[in-house]
């Protein structure tokens, strides 16, 4: 007992000069610090809890030469400057479309990434697939039939995601260059992506197995594949980097990224 | 509409176009374009004062061509058709034979075989004219035969520029052709061919020429007949070389300046020739993304068309500067000119902004400053003496660096003084002086570095002199810029330091670089120890050097030790203005040999090294990070991006897809001999058994005793059938065979096994291009063993080389994919796979890592990267 007492009044020795240093501080002071410390604290907890907001990500993705730069300017400035040359690295920007900076009312920006379409750069894409909020994958329509497989292959590898396939990301398949004469329609190209899709089904399921990815199984297995039966909404449009016309790509992400 | 010569001089360039115009309307034939011109306005989009310069035919100058060139440059922005050169000439002759008669044994023209005469409705022939030519049309000819003028040079004409005139009076006298001479004196013929069509011959004096003709000479060791052919390609090559580097210097046919992500911000808007093919598109995806960037230039070879692409980096911006030439020009010019284009561009470059129309005018200037640049050097290379040594010229290189770096200081006396001395060696050295800087910076004091240098500089090698220009260059102008424009520069305070550099600059000459590197810093750190915190790029490399190397004991001492561990800390908090390549180089060089004990060949992880260096030079260095982790960042990213499959290697895709066109999929397995292309080919055919695929194998190893039965052995296990045909035979021929039996029984794939051989074997390797040339199966695989190590380099270009070389087709097979066997005993030294798909550029397709048919994998990239860098 005689060594709490002792305790307690060393104690006391320490909190009293510590009052009564409060005491003397000026009121104004007093609160300043307080204040400061509330601050600091609601600061901190802004900046180190996790956002919770909806994203608002939106991933142009394709094979190189389709045109996704040539969109995310024309999505962006509203044009294509002096034309673009194959891409190295990602292109990204938070911005308002450049069609709604005219109209009036508050809109909400979006992050759109343009994910180069080299083979060599895919993986950058498994960065961005995680906070996506859609993904906009563009298909060269002029020469489809060439990069038809090379197309599907791609197009496969994203629906089967794990991040698609879970957070059910929206997939918009652009079918770009429509200006030309020579382009095919988005029906053909539904089509045939179709077709592709079904046969790399057969063989990509198969090696699964062999490969470390985790991956999800596509369509109904025992009929023959069609987008409407992925988990996530998969709808085709059509568009024109080069003229400007990119309203249906507009209308999608607005769909998903609520202004 | 038929303008002689002197009467084009003296017309508008407009009023030319207009002519030429007219003509193509018309239909005519006949054109009076003197062929000899073509090669001087095939180079430019701008071709209107290529059509004057015919007009001055032999001796114009330079300069005048330059004002010329000023002067037109309005004109030809408004009107450009993207005229590139005269293609041929068209000439209607009553009977070919007689006319060939003519043009090929008196005039000696040779037929252009590649272009066929049987396309048109009419009998025709192509006979080259320089690289031009004139077509032959057998066809009724609407010009009267009699009442023309007796001078060709009244009438409407070709002109063909040759060499000796004299000779060719003396063959038309001997074929009784008769002919004039020109009347105004000039060394030129005109006769008429069996139609009466006019011929104009001029003679184009080239005093180099021979001087030309002798490099020709020397260049080819060939075997007589082919010598004669090449000596005379390259004589038609190098007179128009000639003629266009006397003429114009500018020869770029593009200069892009586009970002990373792909934008073009400027594009040379003077050179509107259109590209054949896209080079800058295929410059990124064969060579910038594979890693190959720190090579000096890239090749582009498309239909018709052979340019060479140089390129440089703005790191910290994410630019990318491209010039594009033709591959014959070699222009001395492009790196430098490059390197200021990058240095001008940086200084208005804002991400924000889309458009840099203003840059024409810098750009112009720019160019025409290196234009002058190259002239000058390479008159004063034709007097210096080449002899410096290689050795010598990379001491000075260094040397340059570092002068030039810590020339950057923040007073501008002492920096001018840098410049000078800078300035001093170059002149002294025989080259040229700055032009830019002098007029620039305009500082006093020319010679002082120079005397105090004379000692220690010889003459040096004139190609290291380029590059050691285009460096020095680049940052002693930047400095310069700095000090004489107002336009403020963030980028550059950082890198301010105020150190006298004299001394080391003296001292460095006398020993290797990398220690005197070394020697220097300490001594450095231990004299201004009150300064040692600013100067940031110093220590830093320093202290990275000294945590990379910690095992390598390096001889720094303590102090610079403690001195470098707190201005790390300091650095990795505060972060680096931009990285330079001394900062680089310690980090680097652990990478290399990290990746060297990981059995990647040398020579990979050196390049691999250079390009990461190239790609890292120049970037802004973040906060609280180190330079050996930025390094590694880089460096595994280009790792990943090299072992990710440029293509699919889905193979049962391509299976059903051969399956649905009806005929096998045949897979040809190659390699070394002992590397186990045998056993891993039974594993694959299990792996594809297991799949629903059906196998046949066939033995194509007809050379080692007991091949087929080992082959057979494992066809017996899978129950799979075996084509054989015994030994002794021609295995392309076996593997023909089992092809065609192959489509008969409805096997979906063919497993060629081959005979294992070594890469210098010619008759062997012969043979197998013969079987792969012969049989164009779907997949080449190259088989080969993960424990290799330097020789994997060796061996997988050898054979692509002698697949390529020994092929007789236009378009060679080469290596589709590599199977890496013997997967399983390497344990973490991973690096033969890296060497192998860097070399080929073939993607790993399969692992084998095991002795039983269930061991075969796929690789792991991530798993891959992940040990290489361990």
């Amino acid at each position: 007992m005689e060594g709490m007492e002792h305790w307690k009044s060393k104690l006391q020795e320490i909190v009293n000069p510590l009052q009564q240093q409060i005491l003397r501080t000026p009121d104004t002071q007093l609160y300043t610090a307080i204040g400061m410390l509330i601050i600091t604290i609601v600061f901190s907890m802004f900046v180190l809890l996790p956002k919770r907001k909806k994203s608002n990500t939106i991933i142009l993705a394709g094979l190189s030469g389709s045109g996704k730069t040539v969109l995310f300017y024309q999505l962006r400035d509203g044009s294509s400057h002096q034309g673009t040359v194959t891409s190295m690295e990602p292109n990204e920007g938070t911005f308002v479309l450049h069609s709604e900076t005219d109209k009036k009312g508050k809109w909400k920006p979006i992050h759109l990434v343009d994910v180069p379409g080299h083979s060599r750069l895919r993986p950058k894409l498994d960065d961005f697939l995680p906070q996506a909020a859609g993904l906009v994958y563009v298909v060269d329509s002029l020469e489809f039939l060439f990069i038809c497989r090379a197309s599907a292959e791609y197009l496969y590898d994203i629906l089967t995601n794990a991040s698609v396939v879970k957070k059910k990301v929206p997939v918009l398949i652009l079918c770009n260059k429509t200006e030309k004469v020579t382009a095919h329609s988005k029906d053909f190209i539904q089509k045939q992506l179709e077709k592709e899709i079904e046969k790399l089904r057969a063989s990509r399921t198969v090696i699964s197995d062999a490969d470390m990815k985790s991956e999800y199984a596509l369509g109904i297995p025992g009929e023959p594949f069609a987008f409407s039966q992925s988990r996530n909404r998969v709808c085709f449009a059509e568009a024109s980097g080069l003229t400007g016309e990119v309203s249906q790509v507009e209308q999608f992400i607005r769909e998903y990224v609520k202004p | 509409m038929l303008t002689t010569m002197a009467s084009l001089l003296i017309q508008s360039p407009t009023s030319m176009l207009k002519h030429k115009v007219h003509y193509v309307n018309q239909g005519n034939v006949f054109t009076c374009m003197a062929l000899s011109t073509t090669i001087q306005s095939r180079r430019r989009g701008r071709r209107k004062y290529g059509s004057c310069l015919m007009a001055k035919a032999s001796s114009s100058v330079k300069e005048d061509v330059l004002v010329k060139e000023l002067s037109y440059i309005s004109v030809s922005e408004k009107r450009d058709i993207g005229v590139i050169s005269v293609h041929h000439v068209g000439i209607l002759c009553e009977n070919l034979e007689r006319s060939l008669d003519f043009y090929q044994n008196i005039l000696g023209l040779e037929t252009n075989e590649a272009r066929p005469d049987d396309k048109l409705p009419y009998r025709g022939a192509w006979l080259w004219v320089g690289s031009e030519m004139i077509h032959l049309m057998e066809l009724p000819n609407p010009d009267p035969l009699t009442g023309r003028p007796e001078h060709g040079g009244r009438d409407r004409h070709t002109c063909i520029a040759i060499r000796d005139v004299s000779k060719l009076k003396g063959i038309l006298d001997k074929a009784g052709i008769p002919y004039t001479l020109s009347r105004s004196g000039r060394p030129a013929i005109f006769t008429r061919d069996p139609d009466a069509n006019a011929l104009e011959f001029t003679q184009r004096s080239s005093p180099s020429i021979s001087l030309y003709l002798l490099h020709a000479c020397t260049a080819v060791h060939l075997s007589s007949s082919t010598a004669i052919r090449t000596l005379r390609e390259k004589e038609r090559r190098d007179l128009i070389v000639l003629q266009l580097e006397n003429r114009y210097r500018n020869m770029l046919e593009q200069f892009l300046i586009f970002t990373r992500g792909g934008l073009v911000l400027w594009a040379c808007r003077e050179l509107t020739k259109a590209l054949q093919g896209s080079p800058i598109d295929t410059l990124i995806r064969s060579c910038l993304l594979e890693e190959r960037s720190g090579a000096s230039s890239y090749n582009y070879d498309a239909a018709g068309v052979a340019y060479t692409l140089k390129w440089t980096f703005h790191n910290d911006f994410g630019l990318v500067f491209v010039a594009v030439y033709q591959r014959i020009l070699h222009l001395l010019y492009v790196d430098d000119l490059l390197s200021m284009v990058k240095r001008e561009f940086s200084v208005i470059y804002d991400p924000n902004r889309t458009e840099y129309g203003g840059f024409d005018d810098i750009y112009r200037q720019l160019r025409m400053e290196a234009e002058a640049r190259a002239e000058e050097l390479k008159k004063s290379s034709k007097l210096g003496g080449n002899t410096g040594s290689k050795k010598q010229a990379q001491t000075q290189k260094g040397k340059y660096d570092q002068g030039d770096k810590k020339g950057g200081s923040a007073d501008l006396k002492n920096d001018g003084g840098n410049d000078d001395l800078d300035k001093g060696r170059k002149v002294e050295n025989g080259h040229v002086n700055w032009g830019r800087s002098d007029e620039e910076v305009g500082l006093v004091g020319g010679v002082n570095g120079g005397d105090s240098l004379s000692s220690s500089n010889g003459a040096f090698d004139v190609n290291k002199l380029q590059k050691l220009r285009a460096k020095g260059g680049k940052k002693t102008d930047t400095v310069s810029t700095k000090g004489s424009k107002a336009e403020p520069k963030k980028k550059m305070t950082k890198k301010n330091r105020v150190w006298d550099n004299s001394p080391p600059e003296i001292k460095l000459d006398y020993t290797d670089p990398v220690t005197e590197n070394r020697d220097e810093k300490s001594k450095f750190v231990a004299a201004d120890e009150g300064e040692s915190m600013m100067d940031k790029d110093d220590t830093i490399s320093s202290d990275s050097e000294f945590e990379e190397d910690e095992k390598m004991e390096n001889g720094a001492k303590v102090e610079t030790k403690a001195k470098g561990w707190f201005s790390s800390v300091f650095h990795s908090i505060a972060g680096k203005a931009n990285l330079e390549k001394v900062d680089l180089e310690p980090a680097l060089k652990a990478l290399k040999d990290r990746l060297m004990i990981k059995n990647v060949a040398e020579e990979i992880a050196e390049k691999l090294c250079e390009s990461v260096a190239a790609s890292l030079e120049g970037k802004k260095h973040a906060s609280f990070t180190r330079v050996s982790s930025t390094v590694q960042a880089a460096m595994e990213e280009a790792l990943v991006r090299i072992l990710t499959p440029k293509h699919s290697i889905d193979i049962l895709r391509d299976v059903y897809a051969a399956k649905e066109q009806g005929k096998p999929y045949v897979v040809v397995f190659i390699g070394v001999n002992g590397v186990g292309k045998s056993t891993n080919l039974a594993k694959v055919a299990y792996w594809l058994l297991q799949h629903k695929v059906s196998v046949m194998m066939a033995a194509c190893d007809t050379f080692r005793s007991g091949a087929v039965e080992q082959l057979r052995t494992h066809a017996r296990r899978l129950q799979i059938p075996i084509f054989e045909k015994g030994y002794e035979k021609d295995p392309a021929i076996v593997a023909k065979e089992a092809i065609q039996e192959a489509t008969c029984n409805g096997s979906d794939v063919v497993l060629v096994d081959t005979a294992g051989r070594m890469q210098d074997n010619e008759p062997l390797m012969r043979a197998l291009s013969k079987l792969i040339n012969l049989n164009n199966p779907d997949l080449v695989l190259f088989v080969g063993e993960a424990l290799v190590g330097n020789d994997a380099v060796d061996q997988l270009s050898k054979f692509n080389q002698k697949l390529a070389d020994l092929s007789t087709s236009p378009s060679p097979r080469l290596i589709d994919g590599i199977l890496l066997t013997k997967f399983d005993t390497i344990d973490d030294k991973v690096g033969a796979a890296l060497s192998m798909v860097y070399v080929s550029g073939a993607p790993v397709m399969f692992v084998g890592c095991g002795q039983s048919y269930t061991d075969l994998k796929k690789l792991n990239v991530k798993s891959i990267v992940k040990t290489l860098l361990k």
